[in-house]
């Protein structure tokens, strides 16, 4: 009867959770803004990459 | 005229003459010439220079760092706790960007911002170090940075450009 009462007192108890500060949730939600935000390249990035490696390969093509 | 067809890159020559560069802004000539050398020498920064492959005068360099951001500073634009150790984190910098005056205008500042993009994913991928960064010369050139997916991050005015963002550009 004493084991039952002591696990029923313990299946109330909700295993602790691990911390999460404010600045770890704060950096989660950044994450997730940066995520959606910022990892796609915009046209203007994309554009002047794809020039560099143009004129790069032209460069190479010249030299051999 | 810049041709493309003949520019070539390469780490900054012990010996090369520097005196002879000017990009019109005097900060940037007065380093080149006063501790480009040195600092290249000493691998606290490291310069790369451009010039058409048949003739010496130089066309324009960027020097890049490895230098410790404070962890803090970012946290709103840019998670960096993979990274963190005592509260700061490694970055790639890009010190300076200069283009010979005569030169100016023609794209060899974005084909050397390009370059920097391109080494930088090179040691994104090969380091894990999460962030390219830079300080805008003028406020006029912030929308230019912007433009290219680089945010502000700090109190300093900084901006950086993720690795993820970099490396994106190349699966596109």
């Amino acid at each position: 009867m004493a084991s039952l009462r002591i696990s029923s007192i313990f299946s109330r108890v909700k295993p602790p959770k691990p911390p999460k500060s404010a600045v770890t949730a704060r950096v989660c939600r950044n994450l997730h803004k940066l995520t959606k935000d910022h990892v796609v390249p915009s046209a203007e990035l994309k554009a002047d990459y794809d020039w560099y490696i143009a004129m790069k390969r032209k460069r190479n093509a010249a030299v051999s | 005229m810049v041709d493309f067809e003949r520019v070539i890159s390469c780490p900054l020559e012990a010996g090369r003459n520097l005196s002879d560069f000017s990009c019109g802004v005097s900060a940037i000539d007065d380093w080149l010439s006063r501790k480009g050398h040195v600092l290249h020498s000493k691998f606290r920064s490291r310069i790369v220079t451009y010039r058409h492959d048949d003739e010496q005068d130089v066309l324009g360099f960027y020097s890049l760092k490895i230098v410790l951001e404070r962890e803090k500073e970012v946290r709103t634009t840019f998670d960096a706790r993979p990274w963190v150790l005592n509260a700061t984190f490694p970055a790639l910098h890009l010190e300076f960007v200069g283009v010979c005056a005569r030169h100016q205008g023609q794209g060899l500042g974005t084909y050397m911002l390009m370059e920097c993009i391109e080494r930088f994913c090179m040691i994104a991928e090969t380091t894990g170090v999460p962030a390219l960064t830079l300080q805008p010369l003028t406020p006029e050139l912030r929308p230019y940075y912007a433009a290219r997916n680089f945010v502000e991050y700090g109190s300093s005015g900084g901006m950086l450009l993720t690795a993820q963002t970099a490396l994106a550009l190349r699966r596109v």
